[in-house]
């Protein structure tokens, strides 16, 4: 049924509720500077994975990936070791990129995107923001993306030029770079990342950051939460990701760390209740 | 009315780079804003079956300690500042229902620069006020190459009129070679949404605090930041769309669940007032012996215009306001000064003002007289000659005995628009008075003062040393006051008694059914 009061999602909750416990981490990152788009920011990931080569993102259930299910996050609760900034997103992994290379080094995946999601009044495409992981670091010279090309909300191919530098010869694996848009614009899906000066060493995967909800950590070791029920009188996020267009979505619920370089480890607990079961 | 959440919620996202420091639009006391991330228009159309949309919440994040003004924006104009200048016209103050009747809504009127300025400009800003009158002023020459992306709020003289209707034509000079271009903005809030340090981000509760916003199809939405320099903001607005559902019932009882709050927005409609709360000059603080606090009022108040059918009165339904470390403000219903006294020649003479109004509380079946829970001593003219003056105020108490008396020992020549809490000097066990019987005062040979009956109706809370520049969502108080046409509301800013420019406060007033 749908949820016209809290005892509504309340009495599913008891039926139909799923906790997921999680424990994450993150290695420290290289701070940002202005040419490289001010904000500092890394993934938080599961902590059996492999910094940066195989990581894991929240252990949801499986249905967790039917895009057509009213999966709601109704409670989150947070304990790091870190003051931050913590968005709880959907990294829907567009694709790769070098920077050991000049000219267009990025790859995309083999999903065709736009991602979709369907709503009562049509289907919406997914427009996000655009991250850059490390996956291996950079060495000798700070790579810079002298343009990139990307889709936005509107559908239009867009050129940025605004020159992005790393903020470091050696930035470090794991720095989450948020590449230049031009003013007003959310991508939905990227062409090209084309590097003008290049190091020897360092790539990346090429996210589109969907949030789904987000947290503060005030001071580190402190328990911090988030009641979307109740604070969000009629929106608490839904928690499945979006379609594709063909292919198959390559896509974790991973936590996004911003404002902190440090290195970070926390425990989320999440509490999901189905709409409408 | 919303029907819960069957899928008709979605999210906006947006995000803002700023590459380069700007520079307040004017000088001091200045004018700090800029532009936030961008959202996306209210789609016009609306999707088949939605009749407006309902922001639920926001999620922000920001490089810079600044708090963000979630706004919605008509474009009254645009200007080039070249050669003579020149303003187009565009749109006008929207026409809704507020508070039952339907009626162009009064905007904050603001100026964004959508390019870099190469010298300075001086406007003369010619407007319909919020009542329709015309209003024209001169604004302070701008500072120097105002860069692209800067909000400023200009400024009509002190003690004029707080919203505007439409800006009928804007002139300007001075300058050397000038150019630019700009838009001009009328605001009618939305929020305040704090955004506390660079690490910290917040969310802020839109429906579930208590601001309720139906906004048509085609309304546009703005961030503005408090705040000019260099940095990145993200922000996640929520919402969800209305859809119709029976009919609007009004409410009696608009504060006592967010369900009754929407069935007064839908009835009678809650009108949104942004205040550009401008405090200047620096005042003198109280001390020891003149109330323990420093005390500013802003060059605007706020008169409540009239009820439209169906509608008793209103109630301030949410308050927020964005004020510098330590700081806070109250947003307090003005009476009449209950008495005033003046200095001259060392001689004093009183004169007699206006007992405190009988108004009827929320909850309560008969209007009766109103104590003032927070009296003021309002200097009305700078006290000079001799020294320290020693006030002395007969009242009659809120539980209406006669003949107590308030005794303060002023600071030395105390400036214009300085202000003293009271309450700490009353006599006695008294917290309150209803009425003024006499003001005394010597010591000094010149002055002009009188004794204003504070009723505070919200206030923001004092926000700590480490947060500055947020402001804070208020605490309501336990019982709110119906208001009237014609009553005035005052930001009474707390802490300080430096000059100030811009410090937006806003507020909801709520309709009360008849």
């Amino acid at each position: 049924m749908t949820w016209l009061t809290f005892d509504d999602a309340l009495d599913e909750d008891s039926d139909h509720g799923v906790s997921v416990p999680w424990t994450i981490t993150s290695s420290s990152a290289t701070s940002a500077t202005a040419s490289s788009g001010y904000l500092t920011s890394k993934l938080g990931v599961s902590s059996l994975s492999t910094l940066w080569t195989t990581i894991y993102g929240a252990p949801v259930p499986s249905g967790f990936s039917d895009p057509d299910s009213d999966l709601r996050l109704t409670h989150m609760k947070l304990a790091g070791s870190r003051g931050g900034t913590i968005w709880v997103v959907w990294a829907h992994k567009v694709g790769t990129v070098t920077f050991n290379g000049t000219g267009n080094r990025f790859t995309h995946d083999a999903c065709t995107f736009p991602l979709t999601r369907s709503k009562p009044w049509g289907t919406r495409v997914v427009a996000g923001w655009p991250l850059v992981s490390l996956t291996t670091a950079t060495a000798t010279t700070a790579p810079v993306i002298g343009s990139w090309k990307y889709n936005n909300q509107a559908g239009v191919t867009v050129t940025n030029s605004d020159t992005f530098t790393f903020p470091n010869a050696t930035t470090a694996a794991g720095t989450g770079l948020m590449l230049h848009l031009e003013p007003g614009d959310l991508v939905t899906d990227i062409t090209e990342i084309n590097v003008t000066t290049a190091a020897s060493a360092g790539a990346g995967t090429v996210y589109l950051l969907e949030p789904i909800a987000q947290v503060s950590q005030i001071v580190s070791g402190h328990v911090t939460q988030a009641d979307m029920l109740r604070g969000s009188r009629f929106c608490p996020p839904k928690a499945v990701p979006p379609a594709p267009t063909s292919g198959t979505l390559d896509t974790m619920m991973l936590a996004w760390i911003v404002g902190t370089s440090a290195s970070w480890s926390a425990r989320i607990q999440f509490r999901f209740v189905k709409q409408g079961a | 009315m919303a029907r819960g959440m069957a899928g008709w919620e979605d999210e906006w996202l947006g995000e803002q780079r700023r590459p380069t420091n700007g520079t307040a639009m004017w000088g001091s006391p200045s004018t700090t804003y800029s532009a936030g991330p961008v959202l996306p228009a209210v789609p016009d159309p609306l999707p088949v079956g939605a009749t407006a949309l309902i922001p639920d919440s926001m999620d922000g994040f920001d490089t810079l300690s600044a708090p963000w003004l979630l706004c919605e924006a008509i474009l009254l104009g645009t200007l080039d500042l070249s050669g003579s200048g020149a303003f187009t016209q565009a749109d006008t103050a929207p026409t809704r229902m507020w508070l039952g009747s339907s009626r162009p809504v009064p905007m904050l009127l603001a100026i964004e620069s959508t390019s870099d300025w190469v010298s300075t400009r001086t406007f003369t800003i010619s407007v319909k006020d919020q009542d329709g009158a015309a209003q024209s002023w001169s604004m302070p020459a701008t500072t120097s190459n105002v860069a692209n992306g800067m909000v400023g709020f200009p400024h009509p003289p002190e003690g004029s009129f707080t919203g505007v209707r439409e800006v009928t034509n804007i002139t300007m000079t001075g300058g050397a070679s000038p150019s630019g271009t700009a838009n001009v903005l009328g605001l009618i809030p939305v929020s305040l949404i704090p955004t506390t340090t660079a690490q910290i981000s917040t969310s802020c509760n839109l429906i579930a605090e208590g601001v309720v916003r139906r906004l048509p199809a085609g309304a546009q939405l703005r961030l503005l930041r408090a705040g000019v320099n260099a940095g990145r903001g993200l922000a996640v607005l929520h919402y969800t769309f209305d859809q119709a559902a029976g009919t609007a019932k009004g409410s009696k009882h608009p504060m006592s669940s967010i369900a009754e709050l929407m069935h007064a927005e839908a009835k009678h409609g809650i009108l949104p007032v942004a205040l550009n709360a401008r405090y200047s000059p620096s005042t003198t603080v109280g001390n020891a012996t003149s109330g323990l606090l420093a005390l500013m009022q802003s060059w605007y108040d706020f008169t409540v215009p009239a009820m439209g059918v169906g509608v008793e009165g209103a109630v301030v339904s949410a308050f927020r306001g964005a004020q510098g470390a330590g700081l806070g403000t109250m947003l307090c219903w003005r009476p009449s000064p209950l008495g005033s006294c003046t200095l001259s020649g060392g001689i004093s003479t009183f004169t007699s003002g206006t007992p405190m109004p009988s108004r009827r509380f929320r909850g309560q079946p008969v209007a009766s007289p109103v104590a003032t829970d927070f009296p003021v001593l309002n200097v009305t003219q700078t006290f000079s000659g001799g020294a320290n003056a020693t006030v002395t105020i007969t009242y009659t108490n809120g539980a209406g005995t006669s003949g107590r008396t308030a005794v303060l020992a002023l600071p030395n020549n105390p400036v214009n628009k300085s202000m003293f809490a009271i309450n700490p000097h009353l006599q006695g066990t008294d917290t309150s008075i209803l009425s003024v019987e006499n003001i005394t005062m010597t010591g000094q040979t010149t002055g002009k003062a009188e004794v204003v009956g504070l009723v505070r109706q919200a206030d923001e809370a004092m926000a700590d040393s480490s947060l500055s520049a947020c402001n804070i969502q208020v605490t309501m108080p336990n019982r709110q006051l119906i208001l009237q046409e014609g009553d005035v509301l005052a930001p009474i800013r707390v802490g300080t008694s430096a000059a100030a420019g811009v410090h937006i406060c806003h507020f909801d007033l709520c309709p009360v059914a008849a």
